[in-house]
This record gives structure tokens, C-alpha cells and sequence, in this order.
């Protein structure tokens, strides 16, 4: 029995390590491919910095009118930006290589559906940014618009804006992706209607004598005439 | 060929209370004014309608154009037709002596005014005539808040009326300006004076009997703003190796005289609206200006929020500061150049409310000489614009 039990093991030990000498150049490959992606990516990643850099791409990036993008790049550097994206890119791919040294089936299937998908998730990556941009531009402009009419609620009409983008546009984003499905067109329904009420409940209720004091004067008062302005600007 | 002319006038002002006829029978009397002996073309939209197409007699040929109107808020971008523009090819074409751009309507022209604005130019050998307008104490809040303190400040030459309607130009005038690519301004009020620093002109300021009309209601003070400060931001930007060489002003001549009345004093003002609108912004614009103005001037600006409305002061110091700072911004493109000036709006108030403290009790004479404090201590910050513009990530106090 003993000797059924021993060439048991050493069949299992067999199998285990021959597995493990199938799998250890392929571990190797992984690696030395992650390294390689590694290394380049720092060098074109430094290389793409120093060109941008030469050229003053943050400055002339500004005078093309992407003003809000520094906003979102790290330390405020679209080149700080654009430098890490290549690296990560660099990177991605270097991981699918070594991946494709373990098992060519389960990189071409994951390589196909990240490919399939890789456009859905553009667009949608890039309709995020945009509806963020937009946001952030058409809340400023409200704001501001706002504070010189002199309105108490400036701040409050400057957020309602720029949530009512950002829903917008990430319900969008997700319904390009198709994550949610239905669930994400019903739930932006409910939640885009009922930021509109809540605003226009909080404006309403906020504002009904005034609107109401503003009507009576209307009624009861004769037009008056424009009263003199001392100031002349220019 | 055409005919040679001594004086070329170009009257885009509004006609009121006459016809194109009245207008321009009072300008050659003005030029009648400096001697019978001159030649004048005068150019007028609308001159060839048949109300006017004769010529009022004596040495004056009258020249209809279609140009655009002529407008003392300044346009960022080249205006099509421009009417400066048409003034000096008039001039190159007559070989004129004097040239002379009339924006006032006839309500207000006078043949004295003609002469005057004219008569540097033949008989003191001047370049550029620029008007100094009989002003009220709240007149021309804008010009004297920014424009006339910043333009010199970078540019060296005290002139008051810079957004006039009414300037004098030589032939030496006409022949560099207005030549080449026509998208280029040719001249914009606020561009006139640079340009004429800049190119060693002979400047004189006249004064002018005329108060100049109110901003039509249809522009609004952000738009207002928006128009004048863009324009004259825009200008910093390709003559800063010029300004930052200037150290300090001089006053440029003055040739004539108005009886001013120098005591005459005004209503006192409510400025507590301004004050109000300047603290609500405060508190909403947190998200704006902390981009554009560094941290000891929003320490300052919270300061002035707190402060009783009957001692609402803001300092000359920190005005110029925070003028500089948005035109830094301006340069910089820190945030959208329209919202970035239309930030502004709320800062400019709490000056006008911080002025009309000061000035409505007071006579004429006392609000000049509180506007020219405000000029000096835009000299003295000076070195703080050309600071943050050489080094604007450095330099952040």
C-alpha cells in the first residue's frame, strides 16, 4: 500500500513541477515583458515630456482655448498629463504580451473584447470629459452671471447647472458603454426630474412674495420713470 | 489726381437736432476759424443722399463714405470698414497736413471745438490730438479706474480722455497707420495713445467743451467692461518689451483752456447697492477668484466685507494690484477670458462705491486729485505687473 501511496505522490510531484516548468517561462516572459514595458515607458514617457516641454505645450494649449484641462491633469501640467498616458499605455500593452506568453486563447479572447469594446469606452470616456469641461464652463458662466444680477442664489443656480451636466452626460456615457441598461436611462429620468423640481421648488417657494409683492406693485402702481443714474462708466 | 486738401475731417457723429448740412457748415466754419486760406475735404456717411451734396461754399469738398460707426467702446477685434481706417487713406490721398476723426453729435459741435482740435496740429507741429472732455465728477468712472491710470502707468503719458470720440492725427500719422492688413485694428481708443508712445509721436491733450453722452442702455456694465478691459488687455500682450522698459510718467501738453467750474460739487449717492453687490460676490465667487487674485488680496478683499459701509475704502494700492492681477489672468488665460472679465464686474463696483465715498462731498478739484493718487499708486505698483508678468509662477504673494 505504502508503495501504491509513494508512487501516488511522486506521479503528483511529477505533475505539479512539470506544470510549474510548462508555466516558468511563461512567468519569466511576464516579467522580463513587464520590466521592458516598464523601462520604455519611463523613456518615452521622459521623451514626451521634454518635447512638450520644448515647445511650451501647456502655454500653447491654453491659447487654443483648453483652458479647463489643466484643471484636471496631475500638478496642473496637460504635459504632465500626456506624458502618463503614453506610459500607461506602453504598460498596457506590455502586460497583454506577457499575458499572451501563458495562454495565446486567453489572450486573443481578452484582446478581442478589450478591442471590441475599446471604442464604446472612448467615446464614452471622452463624452465624460467633454460633459465635465461643459459643466464646469456653464456653471462658472451661471455663477458669475448670477452674482452680477445681484442674485442671492447665484451659487445655488452655478451647482443646479452643473449636476444637471454631469447627469447628463455620465447617464449618456454609461448608456453608450451599455452598463445599466434600462435601469440607468430610468434612474436619470428620476434623478434629472427631480433636480429640475427641487430647484424650481426651492426658486418658487424661495421667491413667492417677492413675485407676489412684484405683481401687486404692477397692478396697483402707475409706470415710473427710470430714475437718474449719476454714474457714467465711459 | 485728386485735389490736394490742408485739413481732412471725417464726421461719423449723431445728427439730432439738424441736418448733414448744419454738421458740416460747422465744421468749415471751424476750420474758417484758423484761416481763410485752408483746403478741407470733409468725409460724412450719408453726405451723398442730396442733402448735402453741395458744398457750403468756399475752399470745402465734400465726400461721402460708407464706414462704421464710430464708437468710443472698443472692439476687440477688427471692426470691417473700419472708420479710422478710412480717415487716413482720405488723408494719404489729399496729402493732408491735419486730420481730424469728429464723433460728436451736432447737439454738442461747435466750430470753437473744430479749431481747436485742429490747430495743434498745423501750428505746433503735434501728432495726436486727444480731447479732454468736460467731465462731472461721476463721468468716466471706468476710463478713470483702469483705463487712464494703467495706460499711464505702462506707457508713460498723463492723458485723461482716452475713450474719446474726437482725436487730431498728422500727415506723419497717416502715413504709418492704417496701412497693410486689414484685419489688423487700425486704431482703437485705447490702442491710440500706446501706439503713439510707442511709434515717438507728439502728443497734446485739448480741452473739449463737451460732455460726452451717456452709454446706451442697451449694453450692460458687464458688457461694457467686458468690451473695454478685453480690448485693452489684448493690447498689453504684444507691447509688454515696451511698457515694462517705461519707468515713470510725464505730462504730456495741453494747448487751450475751458472755464471749467472746478467747485462744482453733486448729489450725494447711494453706494450701498455696490457695497452689497461686492459682499455677495464675495461670498458666491469663492470658486473664481482665488484663480485669479493671490491670497494677501482676498485677505484684503475679506477685510472690506466686513468693514462699516460709511467707511468702505478700497485701497489705491490693492486696486492696482487687483487691476494687474486680472490682466495677468487675462494673459495667462486663467479661466475663459469672458467670465474672467465679467468677474471683474464686482471688484469694479466696490472702487466706484469706494470713489463716490470719497468724492461726493467734495468739489471737482478735490475728486481730480483723488484720481491722480490713484495714478500715482498705479506707477507704484508697477514693478509688482512686471514681476508677475516675467515670472508668474514665481512671484505669488
Amino acid at each position: 500500500m505504502w508503495i501504491e501511496v509513494r508512487q501516488a505522490l511522486d506521479e503528483s510531484t511529477t505533475q505539479v513541477m512539470t506544470g510549474l516548468a510548462r508555466l516558468l517561462p511563461g512567468v519569466i516572459a511576464l516579467i522580463v515583458a513587464v520590466v521592458l514595458s516598464l523601462l520604455l515607458a519611463g523613456l518615452a514617457s521622459s521623451l514626451v515630456r521634454r518635447a512638450l516641454r520644448g515647445i511650451d505645450f501647456d502655454a500653447r494649449l491654453a491659447g487654443w482655448g483648453w483652458l479647463d484641462l489643466p484643471a484636471w491633469s496631475p500638478s496642473r501640467s496637460p504635459t504632465r498629463l500626456a506624458a502618463r498616458l503614453v506610459a500607461w499605455t506602453i504598460l498596457v500593452v506590455g502586460i497583454l504580451i506577457g499575458i499572451a506568453a501563458f495562454d495565446t486563447t486567453l489572450t486573443s479572447s481578452l484582446v478581442m473584447h478589450v478591442f471590441g469594446s475599446l471604442p464604446n469606452l472612448l467615446t464614452a470616456l471622452g463624452l465624460f470629459v467633454i460633459g465635465t469641461m461643459l459643466a464646469r464652463f456653464l456653471s462658472r458662466g451661471v455663477l458669475i452671471g448670477a452674482v452680477n444680477m445681484n442674485l442671492p442664489y447665484a451659487s445655488l443656480l452655478g451647482v443646479g447647472v452643473r449636476w444637471l451636466v454631469l447627469v447628463l452626460t455620465t447617464a449618456m456615457a454609461l448608456d453608450h458603454v451599455g452598463i445599466g441598461g434600462s435601469i440607468v436611462s430610468l434612474a436619470f429620468g428620476i434623478l434629472f426630474g427631480g433636480i429640475v423640481l427641487a430647484l424650481a421648488l426651492a426658486v418658487g417657494l424661495g421667491s413667492k412674495d417677492m413675485v407676489a409683492r412684484s405683481l401687486e406693485r404692477e397692478i396697483t402702481k402707475p409706470p415710473e420713470p427710470p430714475a437718474e443714474q449719476p454714474f457714467r462708466h465711459v | 489726381m485728386t485735389d490736394r486738401a490742408d485739413v481732412v475731417v471725417q464726421w461719423a457723429g449723431s445728427r439730432a437736432t439738424g441736418t448733414i448740412r448744419d454738421g458740416i457748415q460747422r465744421v468749415v466754419a471751424g476750420i474758417g476759424l484758423l484761416g481763410d486760406d485752408l483746403t478741407v475735404v470733409i468725409a460724412c456717411a450719408g453726405a451723398g443722399d442730396g442733402e448735402a451734396t453741395e458744398s457750403p461754399g468756399g475752399p470745402a469738398t465734400i465726400v461721402p463714405i460708407d464706414t462704421a460707426p464710430l464708437d468710443r467702446i472698443p472692439m476687440i477685434t477688427a471692426l470691417p470698414r473700419d472708420p479710422y481706417r478710412t480717415l487716413f487713406t482720405l488723408g494719404r490721398r489729399h496729402d493732408a497736413r491735419a486730420l481730424l476723426m469728429l464723433g460728436t453729435g451736432d447737439d454738442q459741435l461747435t466750430p470753437g471745438m473744430v479749431a481747436s482740435l485742429v490747430r495743434p496740429l498745423i501750428a505746433d507741429a503735434v501728432d495726436v490730438v486727444t480731447p479732454g472732455y468736460q467731465r462731472q465728477i461721476f463721468d468716466g468712472l471706468l476710463n478713470a479706474a483702469v483705463v487712464s491710470p494703467l495706460t499711464r502707468a505702462l506707457y508713460g503719458r498723463r492723458v485723461n480722455g482716452q475713450l474719446g470720440l474726437d482725436f487730431g492725427f498728422s500727415a506723419r500719422v497717416a502715413q504709418r497707420w492704417g496701412i497693410g492688413d486689414e484685419e489688423v485694428p487700425v486704431t482703437r481708443p485705447v490702442w491710440l495713445l500706446p501706439q503713439a508712445v510707442a511709434d515717438d509721436m507728439h502728443i497734446c491733450e485739448v480741452p473739449v467743451p463737451v460732455r460726452l453722452p451717456p452709454t446706451p442702455e442697451s449694453i450692460d456694465l458687464s458688457a461694457l467692461l467686458s468690451h473695454v478691459l478685453g480690448s485693452l488687455f489684448t493690447d498689453l500682450e504684444p507691447r509688454a518689451p515696451f511698457w515694462q522698459r517705461v519707468v515713470r510718467s510725464r505730462a504730456v501738453p495741453a494747448i487751450g483752456r475751458v472755464d471749467a467750474d472746478a467747485h462744482a460739487t453733486t448729489t450725494p449717492v447711494d453706494v450701498r447697492p455696490m457695497i452689497d453687490s461686492f459682499g455677495l460676490a464675495y461670498r458666491n465667487l469663492q470658486s473664481v477668484w482665488p484663480l485669479v487674485l493671490p491670497p494677501a488680496t482676498l485677505v484684503e478683499l475679506k477685510r472690506l466685507t466686513l468693514a462699516d459701509p460709511a467707511r468702505f475704502r478700497l485701497d489705491d494700492g490693492l486696486w492696482a494690484r487687483i487691476v494687474y492681477d486680472f490682466a495677468l489672468a487675462h494673459r495667462l488665460r486663467t479661466i475663459n477670458r469672458e467670465h474672467l472679465l465679467r468677474a471683474f464686474v464686482p471688484l469694479y463696483l466696490a472702487w466706484v462705491a469706494s470713489y463716490a465715498t470719497d468724492a461726493q462731498r467734495g468739489t471737482r478739484a478735490m475728486a481730480d486729485a483723488r484720481l491722480e493718487q490713484l495714478c500715482q499708486a498705479f506707477e507704484h505698483e508697477k514693478p509688482y505687473l512686471v514681476r508677475r508678468w516675467r515670472w508668474p509662477d514665481r512671484f505669488n504673494p
